[in-house]
């Protein structure tokens, strides 16, 4: 059995695994970059779509994956995993993004384009959040570990992580100062960790 | 900046919400502080964690095509070389007849190779004209959804495009559900009061789909409402038989997206 895996072919690009494509990326080979947009473009656009209107998830889902292309190479292997340096790119491309067209007066807030174009579910309500946390995300662990912080530290982080709220608006949104909806937010992370154990 | 004013902006880093001068700060002083480093790691990973649990959306699939090209224009074009030509010595006529075969054999490849060429070529055309089409500011572009129900996230959804004066239209859906045997799903848009039937969709097993529309009298851009019924597919495609299962309406949604109100 072990000479058996041992001797396994890969026979095609797509078995490669992620560090792999990586390389691939930076030798310029754009069938690697095809395979990765086949693994990871559905989740980036999930997340994109929690967080913005669709045509602008549409362009930023484009964005991601050039940067990605750009970017391949500062990825560290030794420093942690591809998929908190993956989101983390992913993150701060939609801040940057919103940033960019707050500032040429396009939006006036970053949450008045969930709102207004988006319907973005508000999350106001204990109800809301658990179907949220459900539609959201697939892994029952993680459902659980969301379910198990208070209120108030889950719905700051599905709507800042993963719903395209800044803190600050955050703070206006919910009225109350921006150092509570910090000092939750830090709760929050700290408890999910202890939640979620690697 | 020291680990205190780190820890009160560790939120706003891994947002990404900080400017430029602060991010690098903070980056500067995790550079040379393990502790504070290892913290953001761990929440980093954590965040990457559900990241990577998150329930799957696929994307229309002109995204990757538009995608990939964005990448591919970026590259230099590969040029080739060509090796100088060595002179061989003559063998005499006894060799006459084999290299005139060769010959032959060369003649037909290079005919063969040309029409591969053309064939990338064309395709080539055709994704770098979608690109454009999809991206021009003077695309428009109509979202149909379930009538009456606001887009959301993971539900059936699918959008036609055109351009002023352009000669075909483009549709492209995601999240359909399978079908039952003998149904289709076909794509209409109205003319008055008239159905104009578009073209037919053929879903993957993601349920994804698109189509490309020749319009040489450019009706498209004029349309007040598309929709998207299932159909038998025997059934005559001259008018719908079925209620529209995706619709827009100029009546009952916001006028068309110009990419340009929305894209930068």
């Amino acid at each position: 059995m072990k000479f058996l895996a041992r001797n396994t072919v890969k026979t095609s690009i797509a078995d490669l695994s992620v560090e792999e494509l990586l390389s691939q990326i930076i030798k310029g080979r754009s069938e690697a970059l095809e395979v990765m947009y086949d693994r990871y473009a559905g989740q980036v656009y999930a997340f994109l779509l929690r967080a913005v209107e669709p045509e602008l998830a549409e362009e930023l889902l484009q964005d991601v994956f050039l940067a990605l292309w750009q970017k391949a190479g500062q990825f560290d292997a030794t420093r942690g995993s591809f998929n908190a340096w993956f989101f983390t790119l992913v993150r701060h491309r939609v801040y940057d993004a919103l940033r960019s067209r707050q500032h040429q007066g396009k939006v006036s807030s970053l949450s008045q384009m969930v709102d207004e174009q988006h319907q973005a579910e508000p999350f106001d309500t204990k109800l809301d959040l658990e179907e949220h946390i459900l539609k959201l995300f697939r892994n029952e662990e993680i459902q659980q570990a969301l379910q198990n912080l208070p209120l108030e530290q889950r719905q700051i982080i599905l709507m800042t992580y993963f719903g395209g709220y800044s803190q600050r608006e955050l703070a206006e949104r919910l009225d109350v100062p921006l150092s509570t909806i910090k000092g939750r937010a830090r709760m929050g992370l700290q408890k999910l960790r202890q939640l979620l154990p690697e | 900046m020291d680990c205190e004013k780190v820890s009160q902006l560790e939120e706003s880093f891994l947002l990404g919400e900080l400017e430029e001068a602060e991010m690098k700060s903070v980056k500067d002083h995790l550079a040379s502080c393990l502790q504070c480093r290892q913290r953001l790691s761990n929440y980093e990973e954590l965040l990457g964690r559900m990241f990577g649990a998150i329930n799957p959306v696929a994307p229309a699939p002109w995204l990757k095509t538009a995608t990939i090209n964005r990448v591919t224009t970026l590259n230099s074009p590969a040029t080739v070389t060509l090796a100088p030509r060595k002179s061989k010595p003559s063998f005499g006529y006894l060799y006459g007849g084999l290299a005139a075969v060769v010959l032959l054999g060369l003649v037909i490849w290079q005919f063969f190779l040309l029409g591969q060429v053309q064939n990338l070529q064309g395709q080539l055309n055709q994704n770098a004209q979608l690109l454009n089409f999809a991206t021009s500011a003077n695309t428009a572009s109509w979202t149909m959804t379930p009538p009456g129900q606001p887009f959301k996230p993971g539900q059936p959804v699918a959008k036609m495009l055109a351009a002023p004066g352009g000669n075909f239209f483009y549709v492209s859906a995601a999240q359909l559900p399978a079908l039952n045997a003998g149904q289709v799903y076909r794509v209409w848009y109205r003319n008055g009061n008239v159905a104009v039937f578009v073209g037919q969709l053929s879903p993957d097993q993601t349920g994804n789909a698109s189509l490309k529309v020749p319009d040489p009298s450019a009706v498209a851009i004029k349309i007040k409402s598309c929709f998207i019924t299932i159909e038998k597919a025997s059934s005559p495609n001259t008018q719908p038989s079925n209620q529209p299962f995706l619709e827009w309406d100029e009546d009952t949604s916001k006028s068309a997206t110009l990419y340009n109100d929305v894209i930068d």
